[in-house]
């Protein structure tokens, strides 16, 4: 009976616990050397990171955190290093939040995926939580969501979280408590449904609750109409916020080199199409890469970062672009 | 257009679905793919809708075509009177070769006409070409001619084996049959293609070519050639039996009586000899045998001597033989000569212990042994058994060794009673009624002798009415008597042949039996047959040609072939005529009871390659060889052997004796010129001979030609094949090119260079 209970309890497993195989154990074996390696930034490069556009205005003191290179010698507080013999900062309210929220499309176009979840959750375990075989772009979406989350909450800096469709499904409010990020992870154990993407909702939804300079990082694979993006975007843009732009393809969607005539169905409710790939691709390549040139144009066009993340490849290279372009941007004194 | 493999073009035609069934069974095997692009998939595809669409139905179209062509080569088609790959005109060769009676005739070197005829017409076939279109058809023209391969084939080695096959048969030459299927051939599949060469193989002896027989035009086609071999220089002798005639065709033998007795049988058979040695004197021997149905045979030889000029002869052999009841076959053999098939005659008999006959007549009021001079049925007692003994109170039955005679009151002529009679003796058919009528019926249609004596009393006779309509007779029989005053004789000249007459046996006494006969009534008839004939005849004529005894088969539906009805126009009773007190009277009625007796049962001899008459309720004939014939598919027997009718039941129901075709057997030089004029009437621009290719000594005949001459004359012409096989290679080149190109593989190939280089 014990056995039983016992059973009972580990098949219903709390959903952050499931989230937790979102995280490739490569990507989070990753995770400490962009920790260490925003740490090598902050200490040897971002001197005093964060600086806040408000500096001067507000210098409430809110914590010491520990220094590291890179850091503003002028914030180092001498006072605790004399009594602790450790280099401490002094860090004022302004300064210590950057808000990262992270908006996840889960409209039926990412349940689309060709690779194999036993291969990409580099865990072994063979069907997804969802039960599905395959790595689809909403799994690898939410992998890269709750990394960025964990960075920025390991920065000490506020994340939060929304995933939409159609409209908001789920939101996680920012906070930089170390435990939002296990109810980041809980909010992204959810699924993709059947319905087009409204970004322009979904953002104008996500705007109404956020009154502070934000940065958003919006993971979808876009595939909706240009100017509701460029419509989307202009308004974030208007509000203040930076945002970044990580378009997440599978490969079969970039390559498609199907060879046989095979019947595609639509995620999304599209009519079934019966086609010969081979005859179709030149244009469809053309199609999507179209598409992809011109969301990266509308992103960059507003001072956003655009970054294509491929489901086949590993989260490191958009994780590191993130950090290194915030890095970057902080270094232009975006916020400062 | 028409194909030399017609059920191969279809088939091909019909793999022109394949494509289409492979397209659709494609479509329903793939599993979808659920996509999430889909909106610039169907980007993609609004925008080359119309050319992947045009591109599949290019492609499909180029694949069906592809099959179509092949499919029509590999049918070989002829266009027109085109030939085919071959560089001449397709030929089409309708082989008619003679396997009658004398085509069996053996020639001086040893082979019979048919081995020849094999032999020129496989070298003939040797000269075709399938692959140039040519094709063969094979008619035997035994009688009645078989068409074994039409319409033609180009399969010539299947030909060949079933020339090789072909034998004899024992009918005579059937060209006109042949003729009449090559024509009926001809107008079906006009307009036909490529030229015909109709090859008439015959050496055209008298008994092939039945020259009474006008042969029928195959064609207006002037590109139709009509051949034939040259007819034979010389005759060939032989010697047929045309027919035999056992004098009775039932033999009565009481065994009860006498185990060892025998009866003398007299067997008339007719002989007719031909060839060249007509011109001189010869001998024929004969065997003469009578084979019981137990095995047991009595045999006798006669020899015939031909006198120079002499062609025919009739010979009458006297047996005598104790065969056992039931049936028996009189053989008879000749010696042996060119043509064996005609050497043999075989005629089924009946062998009776007695003949059961009953005499349908009111029982007499007074029981006594008296003769009633009025009453016909005294009179033929009298005459069936002299010696008359009462055995029962209400039917006398008499017995006189081979002849049973019983009396049935007709009122009580009941199917029991008629059962295993013989024959039936009415002489008072005024008291019969319809029933009585309708079962005498089905006796004669059992075999039975029904014998009609019109009642002695005067009056209007109305039973006639009943009688003619239960036999179906076409007579017409005068309701009163006609009085003859003074009274008339019989006549002394009659015109029944012999073969068929009931009174062969006292043909020679009956003008001297006949004189003193005097008739004073008679019924007038009229109808049925004038001559002598199965289905009816005059037996006796009165002077002034009156009618006085007549016979005739039952007619109508239900005929079958058997029975006898035989009616006097007289009563016996003394004042119509006194017949019954003459000398001749008793013979008359024996010969008419024992003569009609077998005739009612049916003799059941056929001629081969002649239709004849079975038994009722028979289905099929089977013969000792194990052959067996269906009679739901009866065609005339080509060879001559006896057979067993059998009814559905499996039971015996008669001996059916097929004999040569004595017509057949005349093995008469017929001579070219007679030959020619005969067969010009096949086709309007007359007959050519065959020059033997291969005949090495021989007169080269003035206006042969040979089958080589005629396919090396054909000009070239179209060809089909050719340009379709060159048509499916351009449009298979054109499949691969335009799959390959519509598929984009080097699109995708490009592409994907493209991109491993970036």
């Amino acid at each position: 009976m014990a056995d039983e209970t016992r059973s009972a309890v580990t098949a219903q497993r709390a959903p952050e616990e499931d989230a937790t195989l979102y995280l490739h154990p490569a990507t989070l074996a990753r995770l400490k050397s962009f920790e260490l390696r925003a740490k090598m930034i902050v200490e040897g490069i971002m001197s005093g990171q964060h600086r806040s556009p408000y500096q001067g205005f507000s210098v409430e003191f809110a914590q010491h955190r520990p220094y590291v290179p890179g850091d503003d010698v002028r914030h180092l507080d001498w006072k605790v290093f004399a009594r602790t013999d450790k280099l401490h900062l002094k860090q004022y309210q302004q300064e210590t939040t950057l808000d990262l929220i992270v908006m996840v499309d889960s409209s039926g176009s990412m349940a689309y995926g060709s690779r194999r979840f036993a291969e990409a959750s580099g865990i072994g375990q063979k069907l997804s939580p969802r039960g599905g075989l395959n790595w689809t772009k909403f799994d690898h979406a939410t992998a890269l969501a709750a990394a960025l989350s964990y960075i920025t909450l390991r920065q000490g800096d506020r994340a939060g979280l929304v995933v939409y469709a159609d409209a908001i499904r789920a939101m996680v409010n920012r906070s930089s408590a170390m435990g939002t990020w296990r109810q980041v992870v809980g909010a992204l154990s959810t699924h993709p449904i059947d319905q087009p993407t409204d970004i322009g909702r979904a953002v104008d939804q996500m705007l109404a609750k956020v009154t502070n300079r934000c940065l958003i990082a919006i993971i979808s694979d876009f595939f909706v109409d240009p100017d509701q993006i460029r419509a989307a975007f202009a308004r974030v843009r208007h509000r203040g916020h930076d945002l970044i732009a990580f378009q997440v393809v599978d490969r079969d969607e970039v390559e498609f080199d199907f060879t046989q005539t095979t019947p595609f169905v639509g995620l999304e409710g599209e009519p079934m199409l019966r086609v010969d790939p081979r005859a179709l691709r030149s244009a469809y390549l053309e199609a999507i890469t179209t598409h992809a040139e011109q969301l990266e144009r509308t992103t960059r066009g507003f001072g956003f970062d655009f970054q294509q993340v491929n489901t086949h490849d590993w989260l490191g290279p958009p994780l590191a672009t993130f950090v290194a372009r915030r890095s970057a941007q902080m270094k232009r004194g975006k916020y400062g | 257009m028409t194909f030399l493999h017609p059920g191969l073009a279809l088939a091909g035609l019909a793999a022109v679905a394949i494509p289409i069934i492979i397209h659709l069974l494609m479509r329903r095997r793939r599993r979808p793919i659920m996509w999430g692009a889909m909106r610039f998939l169907l980007e993609a595809y609004r925008k080359h809708k119309r050319r992947l669409r045009l591109e599949q139905l290019l492609l499909l179209a180029t694949r069906c075509l592809l099959i179509a062509c092949l499919a029509l080569a590999l049918g070989r088609p002829i266009l027109g009177a085109a030939g085919l790959l071959g560089g001449r005109k397709a030929t089409t060769l309708y082989l008619l070769i003679d396997n009658s009676l004398a085509s069996s005739a053996t020639g001086a070197d040893g082979r019979t006409a048919l081995e020849r005829h094999k032999q020129m017409a496989r070298r003939t076939i040797e000269q075709l070409d399938s692959a140039s279109g040519d094709r063969v058809a094979l008619l035997a023209l035994g009688g009645p001619a078989e068409a074994i391969v039409l319409p033609p084939t180009s399969d010539t080695s299947a030909v060949r084996g079933l020339i090789a096959d072909l034998t004899p048969t024992h009918s005579a030459m059937d060209l006109t049959g042949a003729a009449e299927r090559v024509r009926t051939h001809f107008a079906e599949t006009e307009p036909r293609q490529g030229r015909a060469i109709v090859l008439v193989l015959s050496d055209f002896l008298a008994g092939s070519a039945d020259t009474d027989r006008p042969l029928v035009q195959l064609t207006e086609r002037d590109d139709a050639v009509v051949l034939a071999s040259l007819p034979a220089a010389t005759g060939v002798d032989n010697v047929s039996i045309e027919s035999v005639q056992p004098l009775r065709t039932v033999m009565l033998t009481d065994w009860a009586a006498a185990p060892d007795a025998t009866s003398t049988s007299s067997i008339r058979v007719a002989l007719r000899r031909s060839g060249p040695w007509v011109s001189r004197a010869g001998e024929t021997h004969l065997r003469v045998r009578i084979v019981a149905a137990d095995g047991r045979e009595a045999a006798t030889s006669a020899e015939v001597a031909w006198k120079p000029g002499e062609t025919k002869t009739t010979r009458v052999v006297s047996l005598s033989a104790s065969p056992s009841p039931g049936r028996a076959v009189v053989v008879v053999e000749a010696s042996p000569d060119a043509v064996a098939g005609d050497d043999v005659w075989r005629r089924p008999i009946e062998v009776r212990r007695s003949l059961r006959v009953a005499i349908v007549a009111p029982r007499r009021a007074l029981n006594g042994s008296g003769l009633n001079p009025n009453d016909s049925a005294d009179w033929l007692r009298i005459a069936l058994s002299p010696i008359v003994i009462d055995r029962q109170r209400f039917t006398a039955r008499e017995t006189s060794g081979e002849i049973d005679v019983v009396t049935i009151d007709p009122g009580s002529l009941d199917t029991a009673r008629l059962a295993d009679l013989d024959a039936v003796f009415v002489t008072h058919p005024d008291l019969l009624d319809g029933g009585s009528w309708s079962r005498l019926r089905v006796l004669a249609d059992g075999g039975g002798l029904i014998v009609v004596v019109p009642p002695s009393g005067a009056g209007v006779t109305v039973w006639t009415d009943a009688f003619t309509s239960a036999f179906d007779l076409d007579w017409t029989i005068g309701r009163e008597p006609r009085e003859h005053d003074p009274a008339l004789g019989l006549a002394a000249e009659r015109s029944v042949p012999l073969e068929s007459d009931l009174l062969a046996m006292i043909a020679a006494e009956f003008q001297e039996l006949s004189r003193p006969v005097r008739v004073w009534k008679s019924l007038s008839i009229s109808g049925g047959s004038q001559s002598g004939s199965d289905a009816g005849s005059r037996l006796v004529e009165l002077q002034g040609g009156e009618p006085f005894l007549v016979t005739a088969a039952p007619g109508g539906d239900d005929g079958t072939g058997v029975g006898l009805v035989v009616l006097f126009a007289s009563s016996f009773g003394a004042q119509w005529t006194d017949l019954a007190a003459q000398p001749i009277f008793l013979p008359l009625v024996q010969e008419i009871l024992r003569q009609g007796v077998g005739r009612a049962s049916g003799s059941w001899t056929a001629t081969a390659g002649v239709a004849f008459e079975t038994p009722a309720g028979v289905v099929e004939l089977r013969n000792d060889a194990g052959r067996t014939v269906s009679l739901a598919h009866a065609v005339p027997l080509r060879h001559a052997g006896l057979w067993r009718a059998v009814d559905e039941r499996g039971v015996e129901r008669g001996l059916i004796a097929v004999n040569a075709d004595p017509a057949a057997g005349r093995t008469d030089a017929l001579g070219r010129g007679a030959a020619r004029s005969w067969l010009s009437r096949l086709s309007g621009a007359g007959v050519r001979w065959l020059a033997d290719d291969d005949a090495t000594g021989a007169a080269p005949v003035r206006d042969a030609v040979s089958v080589s001459e005629i396919l090396t004359d054909a000009p070239d012409d179209t060809k089909a094949s050719l340009p379709l096989l060159i048509a499916a290679l351009l449009l298979a080149a054109l499949e691969v090119a335009l799959a390959r190109w519509f598929s984009h593989a080097t699109v995708a190939t490009k592409a994907a260079k493209a991109g491993a280089a970036a």
